[in-house]
């Protein structure tokens, strides 16, 4: 079922991933001028009203990407299904939830200050948000050290379900320890919230359309990385070798082969992740 | 009060695309070793 | 699968007994860091005594981790690992073996450190029930999340480095509820039931046995 999961989005993937970027790119573009210029006010938060449409995204991003990592990995352990397609889209996924969720705790703190005045607060999600960000960073550096694919696939994928599991009972404890002194502070965001006036709904569904198009375009390239490191490992040597030979034999250092290489990789063809995009 | 709605896009806006260009450079290096051909070394994979 | 788990706890805690290990470094660390958060916190002794619970815990999760790698450590040495697969045990009750093992190294140094709490920072143990039902419920939550996770990172062969990182976000609940109910227990923090904080702990101890339950399996037939 993975494998052919895995042959269907080869197929259809290098056309389909192209257009979730070039749609991930413009959506993206289209909340941040309409975020920043075109919505209102909030007559309570001010002009701080318009981090709302980057703060919950990334969040929900976050969210998003470390559930496909436990989804991922209950399909990796249960022996039906178990295939290296999950553990390689489990950990590309967990890559991408930890950027998010980093980014998360940095744009909630750079809202928190003047919102609340601390750049910190010892707050329900905000406590748990922080120790998921720890748990997934056990997660890949838990990768990083594992040196056999099938140990490191099982391993990771039992401690990403350790991980999320830990989510819940983190947040209720957390929940019940702060609300024992003080009310939750966040100001909740929603999208059935008839105080929010209708452009910042539209803008914030936008948001949240954008960076989820944004999550899977990564995670499609973050899943053929994921796909070449494999073969990396599994030819690893050889080819080190082979570049030695090469190198004694053309006498032109590391140099030629990259050359020879680079001309018959990236091609006009190809779609490499734009760096200087934005 | 304005410059932390700036700094929160920017810094959402740096990092995505710092991210976006390091998945991308280490693909193109992977590609590179294992012996280029871009995509088709991608779907050589699931043939 | 539970006279497995018997026969490994009985061989770990009879090479602890032999070893010593837990009584000569293990519990004397554990006092060591008592001291030296008295240290910390200038010994004012009110601080102390409203902070108590939380050293207390925050002593035995470091001390935690220690045995935790201890008992893996045995198992990696002369590849004592190999054999343990080799036996044809239930991998279910290698788990609760090694993790029950673990549970009683613990609960002996919480005595100590109980004492310590008392001797050092003047802390009167009231509600005794309270406090060893904690103890109790908490301990068996981290030996279970502490064996996961101990077989995971000591495998990789950089647990002295890994464990932590992963064992501590895992088991903040633990220390946060633990903590809770000890102050509900010393009258020391703010107030609440030291009922609803021991639930926690219960769920999270259910949660974690049964989670080392399932996956001990997979991780153990495969190096």
């Amino acid at each position: 079922m993975a494998r052919g999961v895995a042959t269907r989005l080869s197929r259809v993937e290098p056309v389909a991933v192209r257009a979730v970027g070039a749609l991930a790119l413009a959506s993206l573009a289209a909340t941040v001028v309409l975020g920043l210029w075109f919505t209102p006010e909030d007559q309570v938060m001010g002009n701080l009203v318009r981090l709302l449409y980057v703060h919950p995204p990334v969040a929900w991003v976050a969210y998003l990407a470390f559930g496909v990592t436990a989804a991922c990995s209950i399909a990796y352990l249960w022996p039906r299904t178990r295939s290296p397609f999950w553990d390689r889209l489990g950990a590309a996924s967990a890559e991408i939830g930890v950027v998010f969720c980093a980014l998360t705790l940095a744009t909630g703190s750079i809202w928190g200050r003047p919102t609340w005045g601390v750049w910190w607060t010892w707050d329900a999600r905000l406590t748990t948000t922080a120790l998921l960000l720890a748990l997934f960073a056990g997660y890949l550096a838990i990768r990083r050290v594992t040196v056999d694919p099938a140990a490191r696939a099982k391993r990771s994928a039992v401690v990403a379900l350790v991980a999320f599991a830990d989510v819940p009972i983190v947040h209720m404890s957390v929940l019940w320890w702060r609300t024992l002194h003080q009310p939750p502070t966040v100001f909740r965001p929603g999208f059935g919230d008839p105080t929010l006036a209708t452009p910042m709904a539209w803008t914030l569904l936008l948001a949240f359309c954008a960076f989820t198009l944004a999550y899977v375009w990564l995670l499609a390239h973050r899943y053929r990385v994921a796909v070449l490191e494999a073969r990396m490992e599994g030819e690893g040597l050889e080819l080190a070798l082979a570049e030695r030979r090469a190198e004694a034999g053309y006498g032109e250092g590391p140099g030629g082969i990259e050359g020879g290489a680079g001309s018959g990789g990236d091609g006009p063809g190809q779609a490499p992740v734009p760096v200087g995009a934005r | 009060m304005n410059g932390y709605v700036e700094a929160g896009y920017a810094v959402t806006l740096a990092t995505l695309a710092l991210y976006a260009g390091w998945v991308g450079r280490r693909r193109r290096a992977l590609n590179r070793a294992v012996g280029g051909g871009g995509a088709d070394r991608y779907t050589a994979e699931h043939r | 699968m539970w006279h497995d788990a018997a026969l490994v706890a009985g061989k770990d805690l009879r090479i602890e007994l032999r070893s010593r290990v837990g009584a000569q470094q293990v519990a004397p660390f554990a006092l060591v860091v008592l001291v030296l958060f008295a240290f910390a916190f200038d010994a004012d002794h009110a601080l102390l005594l409203k902070a108590a619970p939380g050293l207390f815990w925050v002593a035995v999760l470091f001390a935690a981790v220690l045995s935790i790698q201890r008992s893996f450590a045995v198992e990696s040495a002369d590849g004592g690992r190999d054999r343990l697969r080799l036996s044809g045990m239930d991998p279910a009750g290698i788990f609760l073996g090694k993790a029950g093992a673990v549970a009683v190294q613990l609960l002996v140094l919480q005595l100590v450190l109980a004492a310590g709490v008392a001797i050092l920072y003047s802390s009167r143990l009231g509600d005794a029930a309270v406090l060893v039902a904690t103890c109790l419920v908490a301990t068996v939550g981290l030996a279970a999340a502490g064996t996961i996770y101990g077989v995971v990172a000591t495998a990789v062969g950089a647990s002295e480095t890994l464990l932590p990182l992963l064992l501590m976000p895992v088991v903040a609940p633990v220390l946060l509820c633990a903590t809770k109910a000890w102050q509900a227990a010393l009258g020391t923090g703010a107030t609440g039931d030291a009922l609803g904080w021991l639930r926690f702990l219960g769920v999270f101890a259910v949660v974690y046995v049964a989670a080392g339950v399932l996956a001990f399996g997979p991780l153990v037939e495969e190096g």
